[in-house]
Parts: structure tokens; C-alpha cells; sequence
């Protein structure tokens, strides 16, 4: 398999696999093999928001009436969530792209990595909003130790799959030499990065960008920086189709209803996996630490946001079917938070309901005698 | 009020009583009785369940669902309804 951005061998993408089957020629949607990823793409189209619709002006009184450790813990939060965003706007792109063989799933990539880059826009809107400098904010975050290393552990399995599928795609299989180390190059061990990966963007976006949602709800719980948290729901809401997408993709492989040897792999890999899981949890309580480092808020402080890590670690795990790594945590120690990430209070349009045919009866149309305020109508 | 009879799931049975307002997820979830869930918005299928009696309003949805089949998290009662865990 070499990269071409327009191969002229007629393929059927029904036969395909997700990734490392042939590259996709004509960007077709009339036949697809999984229409979950066609699906998730309308949702997002669907879902287009722009930051500027957003009035954040109030947040700067409230953010000057904070105190100090509560400012460390809101702008800390948002230079991680900046840095989340900043990865995930490129990385599926320069990952996946080359990788993938399915029209609806390339689509998806695509749209999924655009949305990302809105949320990196909203942060710079919010910024701008609340401090004098937002130059200041942007140039700490890669000279925060703190955030550095967690960036290392969420960009380290991209690094990696990009390395190895850029030299695979140019050289073929073997043993090639990348930047003065020898290494060693084959289809499986590509495969294996590729789910490794998965996992990694499904950890990063299923539980490490919970943490930062978890404090800018807590703070609107209290009536302030609410511009901050209407945002944050929006990207909130885009977030968990995204972690359905990377599930969706995971089970699909672990199921073996797409590659047969993708299935062997997540097999192989499962204590891996866990490992990964367990890693991304105890970094996060590290954070946890970091962020209350100075004092806690009204609502949340170090310890809350731990337990609510591992209870939501939990639920993600499962969703891959993994058995929970924290049995003690079945209850959410944050259920307010519930109340912003419940797709009903992100106001729709009626028109956005679907009445299913569940729905009986929904007025009765009969008039009875009784109606007397229809008593004098006539046609 | 409507009355949700839970059968057998995360080991109970037993009903509850709802206003109807909330989703069917977020009134077990108010009353201790956990399932799998993960979006919270009708796209991943990790809190499917099975209606067996009774109605609710289902807003839409990106998972396929079988005849009786319902998310918990897209579903509010409009009757008194009976669910248990998909087979």
C-alpha cells in the first residue's frame, strides 16, 4: 500500500476495511459499509457553532472577582483544554487519513478535525474576553511543566503511528532507517499502533477532557463565568459524538466485524489497554492536585474530582468492553454535571424531535357537548 | 406522575415514580439504579434498553434500535412503562 491521493484502480468500499485497505478514490456516500460514520458526520454538520455567537463579556467582571487560586484553577483549565484541542485539531488528519479506506470514515475524520479546530478558536474568544494579555495565557502553556508531560502522554501514540505509516507508506514493509535508529516496519505491528491509538484519542476525549468540563460547569453552578461554561457545553456536546466515534471504531475491530486480524489485536492488547486507562486516570488526579494546588472552590475540590475521574473512567471502560479498574466507584460524585452534558438542556428546535412511533395519542381531536366555548361555532 | 416498573436491572426490581420530565436514564440514575451509558446524547448505544410495556417520547438518534428498543438516555415516559435489560 502506497499513498496516492487519487488511485485509479476501481475498489468496492463495501469489501474494504476501515484502515490499511486501498486509499480512497471517489468521495461516494450512494453505498457504505458502516453508515454510523455518514451518521456522525451529519450530527456534527449539524451541530455548527461559532464562538462569536457567544457573549462572554460579563465573564471578565467575574473573572477579576475571583480569587487567586480560583483564577489558577480557570485559566490552568483552559490552557489544558488548549493544548487537548490543539492535538486533536490536526493529529486525526495527519494520522488516520492516509490510513483510511472507507469514503463515510474519511468524511468523518475530516469533519471531526474541523470541528476540533472551532474549539481552539473559542478558546482564544474566551481569552480574549477575560484577560488584558491573552498573549501571557497562550505563550505558559509549554513552559508548564504540568501540562508538558500530560501533552507528551496524549501525543506519544499519534507520534508514533505517524512515524511508522509515513515510512511504511513511502518504503513498503522491512527495516528502515528513521532519524539514526533502525526500525523494524510490517502491516501488523502498524495495525496494533493504529488501535493503540484509537484508545489513546478515546481516553483523551473521553475522560481527560471531562476533568477540564467538570470545573467551568462548577464554576457557572455558581452564576459566574457562565459565556465560559455556554461554550463549553457546545463543545461538550461535540466531544461525546466524538468518543462515540472512536468507540464505535474500537468495538467494531475488537468485534471483528471489520478486520478479522484487528480482532486478535484488541485481544493482545487488552492489558495494554488497561494500562493505558489506569495511566490517563492516575495523570489526571496529578492534574487534580495541581489545579487545587492553591485551595479549593465552592462545589469542587481535589479529592471530588478524583473520585468523579475514576467513576468516569469506569463508565468509558465499559463502553469498550472492558470490566470497570475501580469497582468502589459506581456512583457519580458529581451529578450536576449531568444537567450540561444531557443533550436536552442544549435548547433544539421542535423540528429537531423526532416523534417516534411510540408516541400514541398525542391531543384528542374529538369535541364533545362539554366543549362549551365551541358551543356558537359554526362553519 | 408515571410509574416505571424496572425489571431486573442492576439487580432490582422495583417501581418508580417520574413527572416525566427528565430522561428515562436520568430518573434511574436520580434513583440508584445504574446501566451502562456514555454519551448522554442518543449516538454511541451504551444505555439501550428494552420497553417492554407502556409508551415514551424517543427523540432521534444515531443507533439502529430494534422493535421494542429504546436509548434511556433519548427516552422520557408518556404512560406507565415497563423496562428491562435488552436480551
Amino acid at each position: 500500500m502506497s499513498y496516492t491521493t487519487f488511485s485509479h484502480k476501481a475498489t468496492d468500499s463495501l469489501t474494504q476495511p476501515m484502515f490499511f485497505g486501498e486509499t480512497v478514490n471517489v468521495s461516494r456516500f450512494d453505498k457504505q459499509k458502516f453508515d454510523m460514520f455518514e451518521k456522525l458526520t451529519e450530527k456534527q454538520l449539524s451541530f455548527f457553532w461559532r464562538p462569536e455567537e457567544i457573549d462572554v463579556s460579563k465573564d471578565k467582571i467575574d473573572f477579576a472577582k475571583l480569587l487567586d487560586n480560583e483564577k489558577h484553577i480557570f485559566i490552568s483549565n483552559l490552557q489544558y483544554q488548549i493544548l487537548l484541542d490543539s492535538v486533536q485539531g490536526r493529529s486525526p488528519n495527519i494520522a488516520f487519513l492516509p490510513l483510511v479506506s472507507l469514503p463515510e470514515l474519511e468524511n468523518w475524520i475530516e469533519t471531526w478535525s474541523f470541528s476540533e479546530t472551532i474549539h481552539s478558536r473559542s478558546y482564544t474568544h474566551i481569552i480574549r474576553a477575560i484577560v488584558n494579555e491573552p498573549g501571557a495565557v497562550f505563550d505558559d502553556i509549554v513552559k508548564t511543566d504540568q501540562i508538558i508531560k500530560r501533552a507528551d502522554s496524549v501525543s506519544k501514540n499519534y507520534d508514533e503511528l505517524i512515524k511508522c505509516s509515513q515510512a511504511y507508506l513511502i518504503h513498503g514493509e522491512g527495516t528502515h532507517n528513521i532519524n539514526g535508529e533502525d526500525v523494524d516496519i510490517d502491516l501488523h505491528c502498524l495495525k496494533r499502533k493504529l488501535y493503540l491509538t484509537l484508545v489513546s484519542v478515546n481516553i483523551l476525549e473521553a475522560i481527560r477532557f471531562y476533568v477540564s468540563f467538570a470545573c467551568s460547569f462548577a464554576f457557572a453552578e455558581r452564576k459566574i463565568m457562565e459565556g465560559n461554561a455556554k461554550i463549553i457545553k457546545m463543545i461538550a456536546r461535540d466531544e461525546a459524538l466524538h468518543l462515540s466515534a472512536t468507540q464505535q471504531m474500537i468495538n467494531l475491530m475488537r468485534d471483528g466485524k471489520d478486520d478479522p486480524e484487528m480482532a486478535e489485536i484488541a485481544k493482545d492488547c487488552e492489558s495494554e489497554v488497561v494500562e493505558m486507562f489506569s495511566e490517563a486516570c492516575q495523570q489526571e488526579k496529578d492534574w487534580a492536585d495541581y489545579l487545587f494546588k492553591d485551595g479549593s472552590m465552592i462545589g469542587l475540590n481535589a479529592q471530588i474530582l478524583k473520585s468523579y475521574l475514576e467513576y468516569i473512567t469506569n463508565v468509558r471502560m465499559q463502553a469498550i468492553g472492558l470490566s470497570p479498574l475501580f469497582p468502589d466507584a459506581k456512583t457519580n460524585p458529581l451529578p450536576w454535571i449531568n444537567h450540561w452534558l444531557d443533550s436536552d438542556s442544549v435548547q433544539v428546535a421542535p423540528q429537531e424531535t423526532e416523534i417516534t412511533s411510540y408516541v400514541v395519542s398525542g391531543f384528542d381531536s374529538n369535541i364533545h357537548d362539554m366543549d362549551s366555548d365551541l358551543k356558537d361555532f359554526a362553519l | 406522575m408515571f410509574r416505571i416498573d424496572i425489571d431486573n436491572i442492576d439487580g432490582k426490581t422495583e417501581s418508580l415514580f417520574v413527572y416525566g420530565e427528565n430522561s428515562i436514564l436520568a430518573e434511574l440514575e436520580e434513583h440508584n439504579v445504574l446501566i451502562n451509558y456514555s454519551c448522554r446524547q442518543g449516538h454511541c448505544g451504551s444505555c439501550i434498553l428494552k420497553l417492554v410495556k407502556g409508551d415514551v417520547l424517543h427523540q432521534d438518534c444515531l443507533v439502529q434500535l430494534s422493535r421494542g428498543e429504546i436509548l434511556a438516555c433519548r427516552a422520557k415516559p408518556i404512560s406507565d412503562i415497563k423496562i428491562s435489560l435488552r436480551d
